[in-house]
């Protein structure tokens, strides 16, 4: 594979040009020489953009760098719009003919939204056809891998620290990714995914369905004995609902205590009040009786005391109180003046009279002991017992009326009483205790029944979950086995993967350390100090001297290009990809000597491989240019174009 | 015969004190508002005239002042001479001598008290129906004859 041609056009200080690289005989070397400034690195730099969309000297910044330099035109010539950055790269395939296309990658910038389009225009027999982007690249990896690009353009600068360091890594790296066998080092991690995915499904636990069938028996079990309770509950509550409904009916039915119950308070107030009316008027009665019995007693005694009286006074047997001293008197003195005699004591007549005048004076003196009032008192007391009488005679027929008032009260009560004690209140109050009883059985059986429906519903789904899980469990036991099946089958396959990259890497490495030793003796030129360059297992280059001892560090800058070069080359024979090989400044680093056997290296080179060498006019000496002579295809020369910081490319006639 | 005068203070005998001011006996019934209680000359005149229907004068055992004579209404004084005279078998004369009468009413008194004590330990509390039936009759007989 080798660059036919590249199109620069506003790339740079390329406004337009064309570097056209046509295969030679015997060497396929091409030299571009230039100045310092006028751009050889850019050059290169043009074709990893074009290929990759990369700059490994623009690291760092974005593509609009690419648009940085703007070609004034000079005076008297009008401006043209820079409006995209287009490079081309024509790559060919040994024989031209069975793989020949174009890698076109083209920027614009419209209104500050810059775009990138990338394609790949195929150009063979069967015709042409385009490629864009990721198809493009594609292409790309077929010509020269991205992975690889870096041992295909080379800095010379580099290429004389090309070991420093000496990494392992980086050539394990590079010569695996050339090699394939970073690809099947990839195949093998896929497999190794795709293995551990696959235990992850088998390694998953799979639930025992003898277990899970015995688990279903036993809630089928617990199921059924909870229908039967909830049958159990449901009739419970049908029963005590109609048991409600008859003590209800019952009830209603049933006299009402409570009235009854009111109307014997209110009998029994009335009765108290009876029997305090009763009381009160008996104590009346009494004391009338007793008032009465005293007249009632004496009666046939008052009235006869009151006859005598009256008789008394009509015989005026009651005169009027008499003075005794006016008795007295009469004795004394009146007698005397009447009878013209005076009376003395002892005397017949004076004794007489003095006892009649006694006998008048004592019967005056009832006049003090039966005084008027007195004797009119009798028959007052005697209507006041009237009167009396027939207060008692009212009092009396007020008693038996609250007598009967009372007994009326007390048969009312009794049979309020006999009521309540009967046998009605009893079967109430039983009626009223059955209820109670009735009510707690219906809510015990109703909540009964919300138990049993609650664990038939979560039984029921524990059952649907089972079956699920045993359905689950059949089809995952299939699948384990079509997992374990396939797991072989990938197990078997990484086993191979392994094996062949194994086996591929001590191929290549083999291969490598062979090609590297012989491009190494026939490009270097003390072949006598040298005894061989070899790779080892760890993917660390040694070169050996005749004595053979470690000779890497010795080298001097040329050979160490020499034996980049080799390794290189190496890797571009073992991975197949035979791309062109483009080195900048080949010989900034040498001179003299040196300078002339890296260029004897090169142009030998040259023979097998196109090589492009971008030269500083400096590097093209005398050293130089009898060891290209032969070998040179073409040669070109960059010069200042028309157009400010302009650069051209002018095919050179040696 | 001169006359007597009558006593300043009417006596009871001592062990006859605690029935007359017994206000729960029989014959004074009644209790609080609703108590309907004779006068002591009331209490003195019933057992007089108990005394003087169903027994004969008991000398009183020791005297103990019972009643001033100033508060001895007609009412009273008029059936002691009523009955004291009846007693005397229709001597009026008696009357002079009101120390004797008052003493022989203290006298009826205290054998009242005897009796009605006696009665009522006796008839349980049918001693007053039967007081009234009494009355009753009584007044009924002397209404008709008295008419």
């Amino acid at each position: 594979m080798r660059i036919d041609e590249i199109r620069l056009t506003g790339y740079r200080q390329y406004r337009k040009a064309v570097l056209c690289l046509p295969q030679g005989h015997p060497g396929d070397l091409h030299i571009v020489v230039g100045r310092n400034g006028l751009g050889k690195t850019n050059l290169m730099n043009a074709i990893e953009w074009c290929l990759y969309g990369t700059e490994s000297h623009l690291s760092g910044k974005n593509e609009d760098g690419l648009l940085d330099i703007s070609h004034q035109p000079p005076r008297g010539v009008a401006p043209s719009e820079k409006t995209s950055v287009c490079v081309d790269v024509t790559f060919v395939g040994g024989d031209g003919q069975t793989c020949h296309g174009t890698f076109e990658r083209v920027r614009t910038n419209s209104a500050g939204h810059p775009k990138t389009h990338f394609s790949f225009s195929t150009m063979t027999t069967a015709g042409s056809k385009i490629y864009a982007d990721e198809d493009a690249k594609l292409w790309v990896e077929r010509f020269i891998p991205e992975g690889m690009k870096d041992n295909y353009f080379f800095d010379g600068e580099h290429l004389a620290v090309f070991f420093k360091g000496n990494d392992p890594g980086h050539l394990k790296n590079a010569l695996w990714k050339l090699s394939g066998v970073a690809l099947l080092g990839l195949v093998e991690e896929h497999l190794g995914e795709l293995v551990r995915d696959l235990q992850k499904k088998v390694g998953a636990k799979i639930p025992d369905i003898k277990v899970l069938t015995d688990q279903v028996e036993e809630d089928k079990d617990l199921l059924r004995q909870e229908q039967l309770d909830l049958k159990t509950a449901i009739k419970d509550k049908e029963t005590a609902t109609d048991a409600l409904e008859i003590i209800a009916q019952k009830l209603r039915d049933a006299p009402p205590a409570t009235e009854l119950k009111d109307r014997q308070a209110e009998l029994e107030t009335k009765q108290a009040g009876l029997r305090q009316r009763l009381s009160q008027e008996r104590a009346e009665r009494n004391v009338v009786v007793c008032r009465l019995f005293v007249v009632a007693a004496l009666l046939q005694d008052l009235a006869d005391f009151q006859t005598r009286l009256v008789g008394m006074e009509e015989r005026r047997e009651i005169p009027p109180p008499i003075d005794g001293s006016i008795l007295k008197r009469i004795l004394e003195q009146d007698l005397v003046c009447i009878c013209g005699t005076k009376f003395e004591k002892g005397d017949e007549h004076f004794e007489a009279l003095s006892e009649l005048l006694e006998r008048v004076r004592e019967k005056s003196e009832f006049q003090e002991v039966l005084p008027p009032q007195l004797r009119s008192q009798v028959p007052a007391l005697l209507r006041a017992a009237e009167e009396q009488k027939v207060a008692l005679l009212k009092s009396r027929q007020t008693i038996a009326e609250i007598s009967d008032q009372q007994l009326d009260v007390e048969k009312q009560l009794d049979a309020i009483h006999n009521t309540l004690v009967g046998h009605k209140v009893q079967e109430i109050a039983n009626l009223e205790r059955q209820r109670v009883q009735m009510q707690q059985r219906l809510y015990a059986s109703g909540k009964d029944e919300d138990r049993h429906s609650g664990r038939i519903g979560k039984l029921e789904d524990v059952l649907a979950d089972l079956s699920k899980q045993i359905e689950a469990a059949a089809k995952r036991g299939k699948e384990t086995q079509e997992i374990s099946r396939r797991m072989g089958i990938v197990n078997r396959a990484m086993d191979v993967v392994k094996d062949a990259k194994g086996e591929r890497e001590l191929e290549v490495r083999g291969a490598v350390a062979r090609d590297l030793n012989e491009s190494f003796r026939d490009l270097m030129w003390k072949k006598d100090s040298f005894d061989e360059a070899t790779l080892d297992s760890n993917y660390v280059v040694h070169v050996r001297d005749d004595l053979g001892h470690e000779a890497l560090g010795s080298l001097s800058t040329a050979e160490t290009q020499v034996a980049a070069i080799a390794f290189t080359l190496a890797l571009h024979r073992v991975s197949g990809y035979e791309g062109p090989m483009v080195i900048d400044t080949p010989f900034a680093v040498t001179e003299g000597e040196l300078r002339k056997h890296m260029a004897e290296t090169l142009a030998s080179l040259s023979r097998t491989k196109q090589v492009l060498l971008m030269l500083k006019d400096t590097e093209l000496t005398t050293e130089v240019e009898p060891a290209f002579a032969e070998v040179t295809a073409s040669q070109w020369v960059l010069n200042n174009g028309e157009y400010e910081k302009e650069t051209v490319i002018k095919e050179s006639v040696s | 015969m001169s006359r007597v005068q009558a006593p300043e203070i009417l006596s009871v005998d001592e062990q006859d004190v605690a029935f007359y001011a017994d206000d729960k006996s029989l014959l004074f019934t009644g209790t609080g508002k609703l108590a309907k209680r004779l006068s002591n000359t009331e209490r003195f005149l019933l057992a007089f005239a108990y005394g003087v229907r169903y027994g004969s004068p008991m000398p009183l055992k020791k005297k103990t002042s019972y009643v001033r004579m100033e508060y001895i209404d007609l009412d009273t004084k008029a059936v002691v001479m009523a009955a004291i005279t009846a007693f005397r078998k229709g001597d009026v004369s008696v009357l002079l001598d009101q120390s004797a009468v008052w003493d022989l009413a203290e006298q009826f008194a205290h054998e009242g008290v005897q009796l009605i004590r006696q009665q009522e330990a006796y008839k349980r509390g049918a001693m007053i129906e039967e007081l009234e039936a009494f009355v009753v009759t009584e007044m009924d007989n002397g209404s008709n004859k008295h008419a």
